[in-house]
């Protein structure tokens, strides 16, 4: 009897010495995992040359656009098509703006409003930044869970039962547009879908990691998929054309009274 | 009212051959390492408009027109040149009528901005009226498309400094408008201040023989909250003639069909009010024009914007708030074809008695256009 007291308390201690660390180990690891997930999204000081794609059933709408980004603002021109050329969107601090060229002026809008009626909004571009604004959690979401999930193919659950599931909620106090994301990394520990959802477990969105490469000498997902409604034919896509990294990026660059001059210049 | 026409008075010499020299310049400073970017790019619109007239013999009338712009965009490092030139037709006025939209030339950098030519440079934050506004001639509020509410530019030199203190960012500007007759010539200062939420604006305008003109404007978003309170003011110096305006933005955080909703309420206040019967303005103030909408004391607004990939609507309601309780609707739906075509609706229609301000004014029980709009370039 005294061998077994012995013995369970050898292993109580064992328990209460290793939890800690264990826990500490894995929060290190998911914060690592995010810090790469956030910086596949948009790097600090970089400049994006993309092509936005709006499908709605059978009819696409192609936007080209050069993209600006410091820290988590971002601001961003669109080249083509002319009708829409040298329109400027800015993202600072959570407050949006874009410039009309046509009409010389700046309207005020609101952060997860749609960029030319796609389904990204000014949020999903820059400012989801998983590391600083939500608490990871390893999830327990499991396989006959991930294939109910909307549009979730075979591909997606083999990618999800070989990689790993984090579930991300907002620390309290943050302004953030999704209280809860729920990221799916595969073997590799890339991101391959992060499902946005509203506090009651509402799905407003969905963005899928596609096609990684080499983009000015960094591998990313070259593609970024974004639905936010059921219907199949409904998903706006962003294609990443090329990519400089390390600029010395102005940060009058991110200012509402620069954006008349961004508009025609650089 | 003289400010309101300041630097459109330039001859019509001095523009051809202040245009004629930036365009040959940038030619001649582009040719030099042959790395200037050239874009040319333009749009065609061909517009069927009908409109009633309650008191003229034939009632419905026509003016259909057919515009073309043509822009030209000049890059050559921080040396940038932009020239928008429009051709219109008009079936009312029968004849075909150019004129110069834009044309200026710019250095920027991320320090300064210089600028000489003609262009828009707007000051104001509100839909329906910017008080702020100092520089150029009134816009109409007859129709939603900000393009047909005032299109043309006026001639100006400027220089910007841009800087941050801090998280303070910055811009002093200081812009000349010239004019023919150099008593209508005008000096404005302004100062741009934005610290995260909140952005203002202060201008001094300077005119001779005029007393100096204060304007600015501010806009502050709530960061929990869909909503941007904004406002704006001019005041003569020594004169009693307050014109301000407040007004607030909505932006809700949900999705109509997968679009963007956008909703604003304004206010505007005008000490200097005309007290009379609209009837016997004319006999006041012979051969001025009226600033419809700013005539009386208090006006309000309505305005509401759906924007999709698929459909552009909105609608706006003016009115008076005084006894005279007249103003108007506006709308405007616009329907793309494809990345290049698209078709709009657009029209007003005024409402009170024929004896108040606006029906008095416009004139017409309603004017209702469609417009088929190409656009072409690389």
């Amino acid at each position: 009897m005294k061998k077994t007291k012995t013995l369970l308390c050898f292993f109580l201690c064992l328990v209460l010495y290793q939890s800690p660390v264990a826990i500490g180990e894995k929060t290190a690891d998911l914060t690592a995992l995010l810090k790469v997930i956030d910086s596949m999204m948009v790097e600090d000081n970089a400049q994006y040359k993309l092509t936005m794609t709006v499908t709605r059933g059978k009819k696409n709408t192609e936007y080209e656009m050069t993209l600006w980004s410091k820290g988590r603002n971002f601001v961003g021109r669109t080249e083509k098509p002319i009708a829409q050329k040298g329109q400027v969107f800015l993202l600072n601090n959570h407050n949006c703006w874009i410039y009309y060229p046509s009409i010389n002026k700046t309207v005020k809008t609101a952060q997860n409003q749609r960029l030319l009626g796609g389904d990204f909004s000014f949020t999903d571009l820059a400012s989801i930044n998983l590391l600083e604004d939500y608490h990871p959690e390893d999830s327990s979401f499991g396989g006959d869970e991930i294939r109910n999930l909307p549009f979730a193919d075979q591909e997606l659950v083999e990618l999800a039962q070989e990689g790993e599931i984090i579930e991300c909620l907002a620390k309290a106090g943050r302004q953030v547009t999704y209280p809860k994301v729920r990221v799916l990394i595969n073997s590799s520990r890339d991101p391959v879908r992060l499902d946005f959802f509203t506090i009651s477990g509402q799905l407003l969105g969905i963005l899928l990691y596609k096609d990684y490469g080499e983009l000015g000498g960094k591998v990313k997902p070259l593609t970024m998929v974004m639905r936010t409604s059921l219907n199949v034919d409904n998903y706006t896509t962003i294609t990443y054309q090329a990519a400089q990294y390390d600029l010395e990026i102005p940060p009058i660059y991110f200012t509402e009274a620069y954006m008349r001059n961004l508009s025609i210049g650089r | 009212m003289a400010d309101e026409s300041g630097g459109q008075e330039m001859g019509n010499g001095k523009k051809l051959l202040l245009t004629v020299l930036m365009i040959s310049s940038l030619l001649l400073v582009s040719r030099g390492d042959c790395t200037a970017s050239y874009q040319e790019y333009g749009k065609l619109g061909i517009t069927l408009k009908e409109s009633e007239y309650p008191h003229d013999p034939i009632p419905h009338q026509f003016d259909n027109s057919v515009l073309l712009d043509y822009n030209l965009q000049i890059n050559e490092g921080n040396l940038i040149g932009c020239f928008k030139l429009s051709a219109n037709y008009s079936q009312n006025q029968d004849g075909l009528f150019f004129s110069l939209a834009k044309g200026y030339v710019t250095y920027q950098n991320e320090f300064l901005s210089f600028e000489l030519g003609k262009n828009r440079v707007l000051n104001g934050v509100g839909y329906a009226w910017n008080p702020a506004d100092i520089m150029n001639p009134k816009k109409s509020p007859l129709y939603r498309d900000e393009e047909k509410r005032s299109d043309e530019g006026v001639f100006f030199t400027s220089l910007s400094y841009y800087g941050f203190l801090n998280s303070l960012a910055y811009e002093v500007r200081g812009i000349m408008l010239p004019a023919a007759d150099r008593r209508q010539s005008k000096g404005v200062l302004s100062t741009k201040l934005a610290w995260q939420s909140l952005e203002t604006l202060f201008l001094v305008g300077f005119q001779k023989d005029e007393q100096p003109v204060y304007a600015g404007t501010g806009r502050f978003s709530c960061t929990e909250l869909p909503f941007t309170l904004y406002g704006e003011f001019r005041n003569y110096e020594m004169k009693t003639d307050w014109k301000y305006l407040l007004g607030i933005q909505y932006n809700p955080s949900f999705t109509v069909f997968g679009g963007n909703i956008q909703a604003q309420l304004e206010y505007f206040r005008n000490e200097n009010s005309y007290r009379h019967d609209v009837v016997d303005y004319y006999a006041y103030y012979p051969g001025e024009t009226p600033v419809l909408g700013e005539l009386y004391e208090n006006y309000a607004y309505v305005g509401l914007t759906y924007y999709s990939l698929g459909l552009i609507t909105s609608c706006g309601v003016i009115k008076n708030l005084d006894q005279d309780g007249s103003g108007m609707i506006n709308y405007l739906l616009t329907y793309p074809l494809n990345n290049e075509s698209t078709i709009s609706l657009g029209g007003y229609l005024p409402f009170g008695r024929d004896v108040d301000e606006f029906p008095y004014f416009i004139d017409r029980n309603y004017e209702i256009y469609l417009t088929l709009s190409i656009a072409f370039g690389d």
